[in-house]
């Protein structure tokens, strides 16, 4: 048994590396070059190692996004919206309002967290009141929500100056402190890791972690015995919708000083992903947000230092993960095959 | 009619892990076609374990099965399938949005292209639905009554030629006519050549249908005999109990703890319950019984507050509680013993420890400031499992790793331990061996020295042995009240419902 549990993870890894071998040596002209950047690039100097970390950033908020919403039985598919639309709002009201930097910026991040809630927290009522699948109605409205944000950076709020679709910058006063210049990571890897362990405790040693897992496991079982069960689908989804909003607002305050169209490329979705590669265990979205930021970081190193198109480099990203994923999903299925009922 | 015999089984053996337990030790058993076989034993024997193995659900570790005399190694239900056994499980896994037809054939419908071929269906299930009176083909499953529904997995089995009916408890959850039904049906089917097996915990049904019994106790056949040659002493001696009446203690009745007036409950367009008025006072042990879901489970469920009347009151301690929530009732001291076990009473998912705690985990001092105190929690539980001889190694362990036995133990634990006022249970002894349900009586004869318990059933035998006052219920409406002189024997209930409707 515990030589399967030990042998397995490596051989993915192995078979992982020679299937994007073979399909680099098929398509680029440097294998070797495109290979040795994407694994081993994000580790070659500080400026890329602290990008890799930087860029686990926002999906450590998505990952813990989703997994506060899963931890509950719920499904949260809107997080992109919340992310993006949330990090948006709270840009434009700390612009809009004078005041020190210190309050600013947590005026923002209030707000964002806000924002999310709310636009997590319209799909629950929806389920509870009209028994909308929340599944569906969270990525509906996140997606509305999407084009709501584009729409106010191109338009209304839109820098002038900017050649881009984008705020005007924020005060430098406001932006979250750096700690490895010249690279983009900041103080936000700190409070990410900081509420993924928190969160840990909560589930581990409070009420409300109890209530949360029996509510997952048989919503039936816990309104018997007395549980709230739709008062708690409520909190994990206005949790869920908040902290993702909260991970783009770091975002902007940490990385881009200002709230640009479409900075959040997918890390909502991808915050699903890093959670459930470590089974929505909180204590190590940190690692699978990690992992993500590795490949993520890996593709674009290669695809800047050798002329391989990025395309193929994200074609070896997706294998990689494909087999990673496959991996994690088999070894659950063994554990309860042997049970009583 | 006896025939070959189809199945045998030579000293099977299974071990469980992580936890260690021996659930069979050595068992031997065989099924003759066209023969009807009664496996008994005391919970935890290793019954339901026999039968999963028979039909391939978990493997064995040691000992041999031969079907028509060559060895067999099933891996998956499948291999068993193919050798024609098939096991109907206790809770029964038809998809409830289906219609009957569509559940006989889910997941080996015979196609044409990538359609339906409804019409070949249709042919291979006329003739055996009607000669086994099948309902309604379109109609949907859950609209179905218990003992229907139990129908369509027999009559799916046999659709794909199955001639070794394995049947876990068959019975717990039906009312006696449909017990009947169900006993008339597998008479035919046994004319018809078929070998069936079926679990049981009433002694006197398995003497009456069986042509054989086998007895387990602790993994063990400790007895194998033709019906005939057997009476129920011998039996019960087999299966390690000392036969023996259920006691009654008679208490002082005191204040009156429960009373509902008037209360109406709909389903949609249906009317569940019409205008029920009850008292309960301390000290009594009130029995709801209907045949079949005469809405005496539906009433308890409102008791609790898990549906809400459209009109009616319900006053416990004489304060009115129509409208506190769940859990603000069961601060009051009511609780509550759901009749779905496993989907409701117990989170299958969970720890022994989580299921167990349930009821006692938000107050003080257990938690403060939100925070849970596990190690209080652990000792509090170690003691309530003891004092209700719940077996566990440890409590950390997934509660699926319980025999059925000890579930329903740490379920009754769990509600009675803490000494409640008022007692809400359906089915409290269903499934149940007769030392169990013994040791279940006794504690509802305690209880009334501090409160009450109402009990809905549908078991007459049950109402029975565990009430001193029992209200007889027909299509939602309170009929009549019996009290303890009328109650001379479980009959009466059954003939007086007859009487009503």
């Amino acid at each position: 048994m515990m030589h399967r549990k030990v042998l397995s993870p490596i051989l993915t890894v192995a078979i992982a590396f020679l299937l994007s071998a073979v399909i680099l040596g098929i398509t680029s002209r440097q294998p070797r070059e495109t290979l040795r950047w994407f694994f081993l690039g994000p580790f070659s100097n500080f400026y890329f190692f602290g990008n890799m970390l930087a860029a686990s950033i926002p999906l450590m908020f998505t990952g813990l996004a989703a997994c506060l919403a899963f931890s509950a039985g719920m499904f949260n598919l809107g997080l992109e919206g919340q992310h993006y639309f949330g990090a948006i709002i709270g840009t434009i009201v700390a612009l809009s309002v004078p005041t020190s930097s210190v309050s600013s910026m947590f005026l923002a991040l209030a707000v964002s967290f806000l924002v999310g809630a709310l636009l997590a927290l319209v799909p629950m009522l929806l389920r509870l009141t009209l028994g909308f699948s929340e599944l569906i109605s969270s990525f509906m409205i996140g997606q509305v929500f999407i084009y709501v944000g584009d729409f106010l950076l191109n338009g209304l709020f839109r820098d002038p100056e900017a050649a881009l679709a984008a705020t005007r910058h924020l005060d430098e006063t406001v932006v979250l402190a750096k700690i490895l210049p010249p690279s983009n990571l900041h103080a936000g890897y700190v409070v990410a890791i900081a509420l993924c362990l928190m969160f840990t405790v909560v589930r581990k040693w409070f009420v409300m972690g109890y209530e949360f897992k029996m509510v997952r496991e048989n919503p039936r079982f816990a309104k018997i015995h007395g549980m709230d069960v739709e008062r708690i689908w409520l909190l994990a989804m206005i949790l869920s919708g908040g902290v993702a909003a909260l991970g783009g607002m770091v975002e902007v305050l940490g990385v881009y000083g200002r709230a640009v169209k479409g900075f959040s490329h997918g890390n909502g979705f991808n915050g699903i992903a890093v959670s459930l590669l470590v089974r929505n265990n909180p204590a190590l979205i940190f690692l699978s947000a990690l992992f993500f930021a590795y490949l993520e970081s890996g593709a674009e190193i290669a695809s800047l230092m050798v002329q391989t198109p990025a395309e193929i480099v994200r074609l070896v990203q997706g294998i990689v993960f494909c087999l990673v994923t496959a991996e994690f999903l088999f070894s659950r299925g063994e554990r309860d095959a042997d049970s009583v009922t | 009619m006896r025939g070959k015999t189809i199945v045998q089984l030579l000293n099977v053996q299974k071990t469980f892990y992580p936890s260690g337990v021996k659930a069979l030790k050595g068992v031997n058993l065989f099924l003759e076609a066209g023969s009807v076989h009664a496996l008994l034993g005391a919970n935890g024997a290793g019954k339901t374990t026999l039968v999963r193995i028979l039909a391939g659900e978990i493997q064995p570790d040691a000992g041999e099965i031969f079907v028509d005399g060559r060895a067999v190694n099933f891996r998956t239900p499948k291999d068993a399938m193919r050798h024609g056994i098939v096991l109907v499980h206790q809770n029964l896994s038809l998809v409830e949005e289906l219609t009957v037809f569509e559940n006989l054939f889910l997941g080996r419908e015979p196609r044409r292209l990538f359609f339906l071929d409804r019409k070949k269906a249709e042919q291979r299930v006329k003739d055996l639905s009607e000669r086994l009176f099948l309902v309604a083909l379109d109609r949907r499953v859950v609209d179905l009554s218990m003992a229907e529904k139990q129908k369509i997995e027999i009559v799916r089995a046999l659709l794909f030629g199955a001639r070794v009916l394995l049947l876990d408890e068959p019975t717990a959850y039906l009312s006696e006519s449909e017990e009947e039904r169900l006993f008339e049906l597998l008479a035919s089917l046994k004319r018809n050549g078929c070998a069936i097996l079926f679990i049981t915990h009433d002694l006197n049904q398995a003497l009456k249908i069986a042509d054989r019994v086998t007895v387990l106790r602790e993994g063990e056949t400790v007895l194998s005999e033709e019906t005939s040659h057997l009476n129920v002493r011998q039996v019960i001696e087999a299966m390690g109990f000392r036969s023996s009446e259920s006691p009654r203690v008679d208490v002082e009745i005191g204040e009156e703890l429960l009373k509902v007036s008037d209360i109406t409950l709909r389903s949609g367009k249906r009317l569940v319950l019409d205008r029920v008025s009850l008292s309960v006072r301390q000290g009594e042990n009130v029995g709801l019984f209907g045949l079949g879901n005469d809405g005496q489970f539906d009433l308890l469920e409102v008791l609790i507050g898990l549906k809400k009347p459209v009109s009616g009151r319900i006053f416990f301690q004489a304060r009115d509680i129509t409208r506190l929530s769940i859990r603000e009732r069961r601060r009051l001291g009511i609780a509550y013993v759901p009749k779905d076990r496993l989907r409701e009473a117990l989170n299958l998912e969970g720890s022994i420890l989580e299921n167990a705690m349930v009821n006692v985990y938000r107050e003080i001092p257990f938690a403060k400031f939100g925070l849970l105190n596990w190690a209080l929690l652990q000792d509090y539980i170690h003691g309530m499992l003891k004092e209700f001889q719940v077996e566990t190694n440890s409590i950390m362990q997934p509660v699926k790793t319980l025999s059925g036995g000890n579930l329903q133990r740490l379920i009754l634990a769990r509600e009675l331990f803490r000494g409640p006022k008022l007692f809400l249970a359906c089915r409290p002894t269903s499934g149940l061996d007769a030392q169990v349900q013994h040791y279940i009586a006794e504690r509802l004869q305690q209880l009334k020295s501090w409160g009450c318990a109402l009990i809905a059933t549908n078991d007459a035998e049950e109402a029975f042995g565990l009430c001193d006052k029992v209200l007889i219920f027909s299509k939602g409406r309170l009929k009549r009240t019996l009290y303890k002189e009328q109650l001379t024997e479980p009959s009466v209930l059954v003939s007086l419902v007859g009487e009503q409707t």
